[in-house]
């Protein structure tokens, strides 16, 4: 099994800290009259942040590996419950590539595999790798139908 | 010289539903005539009204006039549109289900309604469905069945399967759906009031007032009229699946299921073996205490409509069940399970009846203290809500004693149960679209997990089997399981 790029934490981490913006706004905007309210909301939602940023990326990024296993491509995730999902080649459907502006900045892209009524993405694939496994699990599909 | 066949003369009627918007221009006609409060007006412009109708059925004409099908080379090619004409080819090979449906009233006129459904297009709509002569729908089908046959001037040897009445009268026991009934009898007294008369429906009405209060032995009467519509409406259900399911046959060769049943409306399917997507051996409670079983074919165009059939085997005992799908279908063998759950997921398979007997006891006990008037219709609609409870209660006991995984060959068979039905799925490894192992934090003291297949026939089906394995369950689907979920 293989593992995304190390950076898709920084990229988590990133926008993590672009959404602590809303709850940092809605506090203050909200709460200004109520000072205790507004401190307690703001310590509840910078713990919060700070669960996510310390402990939450990292584990999801541990957990996360992808590989080709016996013809079945599969995707291992998940933090709370942790998941292991397969598309057997000859059933995948399409193989799509999508970025993100910041997935862009660093050179990373998502690489999205649709079986029947199902999908496994892959995060943080450098782009060129990603293409080429992608022409390889569309490649693989044609054998396995054959 | 490609002789290009149209549909039947009755599509024409079948078409007019599309141009019934265009009545409401008469419609308005006449209602201004009405505010205007002149007859002789009104029947002055009745010549409008007249061209409207002939316009309506012009339109139909021309639609039934611009539609061609034939079968050329090992393509179905079918034309349509007048103004913007459009030809598709459906290969003979990709058709996965051609069914032929003829109802009762279509049947004088030897008139059939023709479906094929291939992988491609529409969950909701087949791909080609058109109403055709009956001597054309046998040739298009036997065009379907020869295909892909080497020996297609000879046709293949085929095997035959006719259930008896009782367990026709099983399967239909058994599906039947209260809801269903009742919705079909309430449509049909409100359209006998729209037809004869609100009188006549007021009428029927009344008289099942009147009836439930002798009926009600006691109870009360709003509770004895649901319990007695409830009753009625699966009547209702019972005899209409009854009807659908008669003179049921499957023939089986090694390239084709050709399924056949119906009294009234008689309906014929050809499903591609090599593409059904999974076979469904289905119990309920009540069927499993009688040792009976019934089996589902899913397959791309087989059960797509609400009144479509979808089984294979109506009902069967236990016992006898392997002969029979190996009669039928060979390949698709049942095997003894070889992972089961562990006793720590007990509480995993009854929480849910444990909530819902839960609450509708706190529920119970809130409404008698609330409302104390009304403590007879409370006690009995919490008993009767308690019986489906205790029912799923029970249901979810027996299904942690036989639910688990086994394979045999290259199909496995995935036993579970899903509401009130227990289901032991057969399914060939090219056919499953995804596997999922899912493991919660609970489960994974125990190195267990739960099995989520997702299989595609009609539509996306999820297979859900609890607390198995991980290791075994990686062996089992060729699976590379990372550590920290075995471990």
């Amino acid at each position: 099994m293989k593992k995304p790029q190390r950076e898709l934490v920084l990229i988590w981490r990133i926008r993590l800290l672009a959404l602590t913006l809303i709850p940092s706004f809605l506090t203050s905007f909200l709460l200004w009259d109520y000072p205790f309210f507004w401190r307690l909301a703001t310590v509840g939602w910078c713990l919060g942040a700070a669960f996510f940023f310390f402990w939450y990326c990292p584990k999801r990024y541990d957990r996360l590996e992808y590989g080709i296993h016996q013809n079945i491509f599969q995707v291992t995730d998940g933090v709370f419950w942790h998941n292991l999902k397969g598309i057997p080649l000859g059933n995948i459907q399409s193989v799509s590539l999508s970025t993100t502006w910041l997935l862009s900045c660093f050179g990373l892209t998502t690489l999205k595999v649709r079986g029947a009524g199902s999908l496994l993405a892959v995060p943080g694939l450098p782009k060129e790798y990603a293409r080429r496994l992608q022409s390889f699990l569309l490649e693989s599909r044609g054998g396995q139908n054959q | 010289m490609i002789q290009r066949k149209h549909p039947h003369p009755i599509y024409i009627v079948q078409s007019l539903s599309r141009y019934i918007l265009l009545l409401l221009l008469p419609l308005a006609r006449g209602a201004i005539a009405a505010f205007q409060g002149s007859v002789t007006q009104w029947l002055a412009g009745a010549w409008f009204d007249l061209s409207v109708l002939f316009l309506i059925f012009l339109l139909g004409f021309l639609r039934w006039l611009s539609i061609t099908y034939t079968q050329q080379g090992d393509c179905l090619w079918v034309r349509k549109g007048l103004l913007i004409p459009s030809q598709t080819a459906i290969p003979l090979e990709k058709i996965i289900t051609f069914s032929a449906v003829s109802p009762l009233v279509l049947r004088p006129l030897r008139a059939v309604e023709l479906r094929a459904d291939t992988p491609a297009g529409s969950f909701q709509k087949a791909d080609f469905s058109l109403t055709v002569w009956a001597h054309q729908a046998k040739q298009l089908l036997e065009a379907g069945a020869r295909e892909g046959d080497p020996l297609s001037q000879k046709p293949a040897e085929e095997r035959t399967y006719q259930p008896g009445i009782l367990a026709i009268a099983v399967l239909s026991v058994f599906t039947s759906n209260s809801l269903a009934g009742v919705l079909l009898s309430a449509t049909f007294v409100n359209q006998l009031g729209q037809i004869a008369g609100t009188t006549l429906s007021s009428h029927l009405y009344g008289a099942f007032e009147h009836i439930i209060r002798i009926l009600a032995f006691g109870v009360p009467p709003a509770a004895a009229a649901v319990a007695w519509l409830l009753f009625g409406g699966w009547l209702v259900a019972f005899i209409s699946n009854l009807l659908r399911h008669l003179r049921f046959t499957v023939k089986s060769s090694p390239q084709f299921l050709k399924i056949y049943s119906g009294l009234f409306t008689t309906r014929q399917y050809q499903i591609r073996v090599s593409s059904i997507g999974y076979l469904d051996i289905r119990q309920s409670l009540g069927t499993k205490i009688l040792g009976v079983a019934s089996v589902f074919v899913h397959s791309i165009g087989y059960g797509k409509n609400r009144e479509d059939l979808s089984v294979l085997i109506p009902a069967s005992s236990v016992g006898t069940l392997p002969n029979r799908l190996a009669l039928l279908l060979p390949s698709y063998q049942v095997s003894s399970r070889q992972l089961t759950p562990n006793l720590g997921a007990l509480l995993r398979f009854l929480g849910e009846p444990l909530w819902v007997l839960g609450g509708l006891t706190a529920a119970v006990g809130l409404l008698l203290w609330l409302v104390p008037g009304l403590s007879q219709l409370i006690w009995w609609v919490g008993l009767m809500a308690a019986i489906p409870a205790l029912w799923f209660l029970v249901i979810r006991i027996v299904d942690f004693a036989t639910s688990g995984v086994s394979k045999k060959g290259s199909y496995y068979t995935l036993r579970y149960s899903s509401g009130f039905y227990l289901h032991t799925v057969v399914i060939p490894r090219e056919k499953i679209a995804a596997i999922q192992l899912r493991q919660s934090v609970f489960q994974r003291r125990d190195r267990r997990c739960d099995l989520i297949v997702s299989s595609y026939a009609e539509t996306l089906k999820l297979h859900r089997c609890k607390n198995l394995p991980v290791a075994q369950l990686a062996l089992l689907f060729s699976l590379e399981v990372p550590k920290d979920m075995k471990q």
